[in-house]
């Protein structure tokens, strides 16, 4: 099977199956635009992703290989983020670190199924907190004056969810990623 | 004045060198702290001492007259929101041994305000009372450092971190204090490199892995994320995020509110389908009609249950509208008032659950010239109201009707008029349906090539009038199996294989119902049923394109003379011999689905 050498930032050299190193439309194109043989020994740089995460992002494409292309962005339907498949939430149980880095490399190499899973996980963090539940789960700061704070409630208090809707679609991660 | 402000920039210059590689991140925005250093006061021991603070460049550009109003808590809290990616308190830390570089053996002023990572610290002299600001702070004393450092609680109104938390932090800060040496700490960094003397691009990636995660939280979320802090509430109202707003499973409890934000982020795409109510459905309509004028950027509207005065109202406050969808309507009869005003209306569909009556007439949708589609396919009897009014819409490129009663030359007439027609549905042609009439009108509108005819009736001689549609390329037809259906079937198949030429497209539904009845009369009357798997239908005889002789089937039921029972597969075979060219589907489909299907589900 023929194979790639991808480089991480800090130099560690990943030999791939280029069939999964193409589920990256960043490595793919690199491939077909540079005509970069197959079973050449050259080495794909990916400045942007170091080692810990490219292995993350292997393993994951190596799981994904047999998945079919993704379409295109459908503008015209609701982004659902209850259809997480049961390897890619375990897969996914990582920190927050890793699950930001892992949205910017998926987001740098182009590789869609995974920048779909790991945004839907941050927004399932999000989902069904108030936002001092947010702030917790990110470990952020209250920045707002009393006095925008008063402005910003007043401008985002126009729509209420469903209750009973709410409830049953509350993502069950919920907790995952604390601490 | 002049020179205790020169003072303290010197005084801040050397508070940047004493710490490193932090102090990189002070320089970006150096020159305003030196302008307009944020002050600090703090107890201590009786004296009142001003320091300047030094504070990592935030996103935000406030400007430095508001910095000097904030206090020492809102001021830091512009480093929390700078690190959204601050990732886990790991990465924070991480930020802090490196920040910390070796305070013990560095020059550090007396007393100062030290930020690391996400949280301020006020150093003090050891042995000090630690009689600082807030009274929220903790103070940990160690025994090897000559100095102590307290946090500050990190703002004013609430402690988020709960106790372990602070302990820990307050742990590794104390930890890298007492480390020594500062080269001896290796960097632990996050992620691609990316490092405390890069900060920007730390905020860059977390705008960036917010901004991709955002995409998928509904309205309710997106206003909830953005009260969490400032950078969530910048990013939260973003225009990508509000060019389309779903309101699906949610209360609006102020419209006003609710249009004010969708004014202010741009949004062009309102969806209200399966919003709930608050109050009545007729209250929540008002005030939806109250409001909506003032977002005159929306462009298009899908709305829920209402009535067509709602619909009327919206297209007078709303002249901007390109595209309304209304398909649930519910009053009856249905009526057109204020619809002249959608002048600028390219897109317009009405439907209703069931058949509903016209009250008045259709002048007003003839006032709308620059539609380009329009659907109306609940008004029963529509032929006989005044359609003739649609020939005034020349613009118009799709055309959907419903309750095709009474129809035949007054739509032939309309279609002469529509010139960019290129695609026409005509639901439920029965009763006094003149499709012949109608045939020829569509043969003579060139540009219209995709036809679709749902539950119409499909009599003897229509393969004689379809014939001239040889401007047709696509057809869906589900005839309406009632009764002659095998006469149906043989016209049916007739016209298509006349068609063969020209056709490229065709999809021909065929009722599950029919499928059920014809099994049972063959159930009934033939004993090796297998043969039959996958569907028959009856077609008058002699079955067109037909070559071979009639199958042995036929001739044991007792059915009349004329009537074959045909296999689709054979069907099939038929059409693929004398049709080559042309992509052709059969689809069985339930009678309740008919309605539904359209070309380009199949395809």
């Amino acid at each position: 099977m023929p194979t790639i050498r991808l480089q991480s930032s800090d130099g560690e050299i990943f030999d791939t199956d280029v069939q999964i190193a193409k589920c990256s439309g960043t490595i793919k194109t690199m491939l077909e635009d540079l005509g970069m043989d197959e079973g050449d020994d050259e080495v794909v740089p990916l400045p942007n992703v170091n080692s810990a995460i490219l292995r993350k992002v292997l393993q994951w494409a190596t799981f994904h290989k047999d998945d079919p292309i993704p379409v295109e962005d459908d503008d015209s339907k609701e982004k659902r983020t209850d259809d997480i498949s049961s390897w890619d939430a375990d897969f996914l149980k990582v920190d927050q670190g890793t699950l930001f880095e892992l949205i910017l490399a998926a987001n740098y190499l182009d590789i869609k199924g995974l920048l779909d899973v790991t945004c839907k996980t941050v927004a399932n963090m999000i989902k069904g907190k108030t936002p001092e539940e947010i702030r917790k789960t990110f470990n952020i700061k209250n920045d707002f004056t009393p006095a925008e704070e008063e402005q910003v409630r007043k401008e985002n208090e126009w729509c209420e969810e469903n209750q009973a809707h709410a409830r049953f679609y509350r993502p069950s991660t919920r907790n995952a990623f604390r601490g | 004045m002049e020179d205790s402000m020169a003072a303290e920039v010197q005084h801040q210059q050397t508070y940047k060198e004493s710490f490193g590689k932090f102090s990189m991140n002070a320089n970006g925005n150096g020159s305003l702290n030196a302008t307009k250093p944020p002050l600090v006061a703090t107890n201590n021991g009786g004296s009142l001492a001003t320091k300047p603070v030094a504070k990592p460049p935030s996103q935000y550009s406030s400007t430095p007259k508001e910095k000097t109003k904030r206090s020492l808590q809102q001021t830091g809290a512009g480093v929390k929101t700078a690190t959204p990616t601050a990732n886990a308190s790991a990465a924070d830390t991480s930020y802090g041994l490196n920040s910390s570089k070796d305070p013990s053996t560095k020059d550090i002023p007396l007393q100062d305000v030290l930020v690391i990572g996400t949280h301020e610290y006020v150093v003090i002299p050891k042995g000090k009372p630690a009689g600082v600001k807030s009274k929220k702070s903790s103070s940990k004393p160690t025994n090897s450092l000559p100095q102590t450092a307290i946090k500050i609680s990190e703002d004013g109104r609430k402690t988020n971190n709960n106790a372990n938390d602070r302990v820990s932090e307050d742990d590794a800060f104390l930890a890298v204090a007492s480390g020594g040496t500062g080269s001896s700490f290796t960097v632990a960094q996050s992620g691609s490199g990316r490092h405390p003397s890069n900060f920007l691009s730390d905020v860059s990636a977390g705008y960036t892995c917010l901004m991709l995660s955002f995409n998928y939280l509904k309205v309710q979320e997106l206003l909830r994320a953005c009260s969490v802090c400032r950078m969530w509430n910048h990013l939260g109202n973003h225009p990508r995020f509000w060019k389309t707003v779903r309101m699906k499973n949610s209360y609006i409890s102020d419209w006003a509110g609710m249009i004010a934000k969708l004014r202010k982020n741009g949004t062009k795409h309102l969806d209200l389908r399966k919003v709930l109510n608050v109050g009545s459905n007729d209250e929540m309509w008002q005030s939806f009609n109250d409001h909506i004028g003032q977002a005159d950027q929306i462009e298009v509207i899908d709305l829920c249950r209402c009535s067509s005065s709602v619909v009327g109202n919206l297209l007078r406050s709303n002249p901007n509208l390109r595209v309304v969808n209304a398909l649930a309507i519910k009053n009856d009869p249905i009526d057109f008032v204020n619809f002249e005003h959608g002048v600028n209306l390219e897109e317009l569909r009405l439907k209703s659950s069931a058949a509903i009556s016209l009250e008045g007439d259709l002048h007003q949708l003839g006032a709308l010239r620059n539609l380009k589609h329009l659907s109306l396919t609940s008004i029963s009897k529509l032929g006989s109201t005044s359609i003739e009014a649609l020939g005034s819409l020349v613009l118009l490129e799709s055309l959907e009707l419903g309750e095709c009663t009474e129809m035949g030359s007054n739509l032939a007439n309309v279609l002469t008029s529509l010139t960019s027609l290129k695609r026409l549905r005509l639901e439920k042609g029965q009763e006094n349906f003149d499709m012949f009439t109608i045939l020829n009108g569509i043969s003579k509108v060139k540009s219209l090539t995709q036809l679709e005819l749902i539950n119409c009736d499909v009599k003897l001689g229509f393969d004689r009038h379809i014939v001239n549609c040889t401007n047709v390329k696509k057809l869906l037809l589900i005839p309406t199996y009632v009764s002659q259906s095998a006469a149906t079937n043989r016209m049916v198949l007739k016209g298509i294989i006349k068609l063969h030429q020209t056709l490229e497209t065709v999809i021909w539904a065929i009722t599950v119902e029919l499928l059920r009845v014809t099994e049972l009369y063959i159930d009934a009357n033939v004993e090796d049923a297998e043969n039959q798997m996958g569907g028959s239908i009856p077609i008058l005889k002699p079955v067109p394109g037909s070559d071979e002789p009639p199958s042995a089937v036929g001739s044991q039921l007792d059915l009349p003379e004329e009537v074959e029972i045909v296999p689709l597969k054979r069907v099939d075979s038929i059409l693929k011999r004398k049709v080559p060219n042309t992509k052709l589907q059969i689809l069985k489909i339930p009678f309740n689905n008919t309605w539904k299907q359209t070309m380009c589900d199949s395809f």
